[in-house]
């Protein structure tokens, strides 16, 4: 083999590599950084600016608290919850084909924390997300 | 009549690749038998290996002529006849091209950076601290590299292996190498990709080895929503920020951005989706059969291969370590707020190395689930590993 490197080149390579790689990656850190920062502050100031709206208006509807207080109902409502949806109907269907009969959702109840391994749900997601290639 | 017969086939014979066959040709086309098997049946990264494997039995099929090594000898002032290559090439030469003249590489980071999701690491930049850690790997396996007698070119096609990322291996290999080092493209190639798809072996025993179980069962906490604004953004910043720190990390980094700023800007949609399905497709297959054809005996059956492939397998460990270890230092300056086990993803290998992240941490507690967190610093490493890329190519005189 031609070239053989005499150990500072070798040694000024690892170190200049090592510090380039570094300096380039925390410059990024410090962009995105900058850019969340940025973004947080005009998202809360909206937040902020939407809270004070609301307070302000709120001592001028008197004539119609009911009105006020049903208010969120509507923006929950115009949420696009169509894939969620769409999802809920299939896992219906297939379990309707399943046991040969049609099902329908009665009710929904929230469920205790995870803390084991026996919930389906939480064991499917783990075995798809650690599943090897 | 008979003795016109009895000549024909003695010539047809001697025309023929069996005629020819040496036994360093069987042991190649064996070899690649090897791959083809490991492809198929265990699935070791099957869209490049099948391809590579397959190239490699063409080019080690005698009297073929698909690719011809001697027409990518440099002349004195170190460039390829490319005339030559056209005049005289065969149909893999002509997909080497590709691979020499750097396109390939970065079409397949035009793929890849229309399927990744960088809201990780934008959640949380922390994560590129990782990243840039897992390149350790890179420049230190550079040091085994020369310590081994190899010269700067082939020291550094050999460290990068340690990116635990095909393209950029390829990328930095066919730059670097030419026809007086003694491997090839198609060798580091061949270590990059066994090697990713043996992540799950090597990456587990070395996490658990280097954490304690307290530290394998930190729960992080949970990222933030990122905008779209933000996605958008983040593609420009690093393809300006990169290009003009490390311009010859641009090629790589760049098209990794725009194919991620495709994906973002949600304006584009068909580009997005040809760059992330027909284009990376048939540029796979181009990339790993004219790669797998730079696989010739003399480049195989060498010591020379033996010890790309020992010092493969210590850059890939040396990167899962310090990204680990790196883990641990993060842990200890946030107060326990850190899970070290995800800084094994700094190597780039995506998502395999996240997926190490969260199988060894289920292992300690099953409801502790890394993946995202572990993201972060698998993408990191795409971009630390493509900026390695950089520093090599304009550190190594070539």
């Amino acid at each position: 083999m031609e070239m053989q490197m005499d150990w500072s080149y070798v040694g000024a390579v690892v170190i200049s590599g090592l510090v380039i790689v570094f300096v380039a990656l925390i410059l990024l850190i410090i962009a995105v950084w900058v850019m969340g920062k940025i973004f947080t502050s005009l998202k809360n100031g909206k937040e902020e600016g939407g809270e004070k709206a609301v307070e302000k208006k709120t001592p001028v509807v008197t004539e119609a608290p009911a009105a006020a207080v049903s208010a969120p109902a509507p923006v929950v409502m115009e949420e696009d919850d169509s894939e969620i949806i769409a999802v809920i109907a299939a896992a219906v269907a297939a379990m309707s084909e399943e046991c040969g009969q049609p099902l329908r959702i009665s009710s929904i109840k929230r469920s205790a924390p995870v803390r084991t391994r026996s919930n389906a749900w939480a064991r499917a997601a783990q075995s798809e997300s650690t599943r090897a290639f | 009549m008979f003795q016109i017969f009895l000549d024909t086939i003695a010539d047809l014979w001697a025309s023929s690749g069996f005629a020819m066959l040496t036994w360093q040709n069987v042991v190649m086309i064996l070899i690649s038998f090897l791959f083809m098997f490991l492809a198929i049946k265990h699935k070791f990264e099957p869209l490049l290996l099948l391809p590579i494997a397959f190239g490699m039995l063409l080019t080690n099929l005698p009297g073929v002529d698909m690719y011809h090594p001697e027409l990518w000898v440099m002349d004195s002032e170190g460039h390829v006849d490319f005339g030559a290559v056209i005049t005289y090439g065969g149909l893999l030469d002509y997909l080497y091209l590709g691979v020499k003249l750097q396109i390939y590489p970065a079409l397949i980071f035009l793929g890849i950076g229309c399927m990744t999701d960088f809201a990780p690491l934008i959640a949380n930049p922390k994560s590129f601290l990782l990243g840039a850690a897992a390149q350790a790997g890179i420049f230190l396996t550079f040091i085994g590299a020369a310590a081994l007698g190899f010269n700067a070119l082939e020291a550094g096609a050999i460290s990068i292996i340690g990116g635990a990322d095909g393209p950029t291996a390829i990328y930095v290999s066919s730059k670097l190498l030419n026809d007086k080092c003694s491997i090839t493209p198609g060798t580091i190639a061949l270590a990059a990709y066994t090697y990713m798809a043996l992540v799950p072996l090597i990456q587990p025993p070395i996490m658990r080895l280097l954490t304690t179980k307290k530290e394998r069962a930190i729960k992080m906490e949970q990222l933030r929503v990122v905008s779209k604004t933000e996605k958008i953004i983040f593609p420009i910043a690093v393809t300006v920020i990169i290009a003009l720190l490390v311009p010859s990390a641009a090629p790589l980094v760049g098209m990794l951005m725009l194919g991620n700023l495709f994906k973002e800007s949600g304006v584009v949609d068909r580009l997005c989706k040809t760059a992330q399905n027909e284009l990376m497709n048939i540029i796979t297959i181009f990339l790993g059969v004219s790669v797998g054809a730079t696989t010739v005996a003399e480049s195989i059956i060498s010591w020379d291969f033996f010890k790309v492939i020992v010092l493969g397998v210590i850059a890939f460990s040396v990167g899962t370590a310090s990204g680990v270890l790196f883990g641990k230092l993060m842990c200890i300056v946030t107060g326990g707020k850190v899970n070290p086990l995800i800084g094994s993803a700094g190597v780039s290998a995506v998502p395999m190395a996240a997926r190490q992240s969260q199988k060894v941490g289920a292992e300690t507690d099953p409801t502790n689930f890394l993946l995202m967190h572990a993201m972060g610093p698998n993408v990191a490493g795409v971009i630390g590993s493509a900026v390695a890329a950089g520093v090599l190519l304009s550190i190594i005189p070539h």
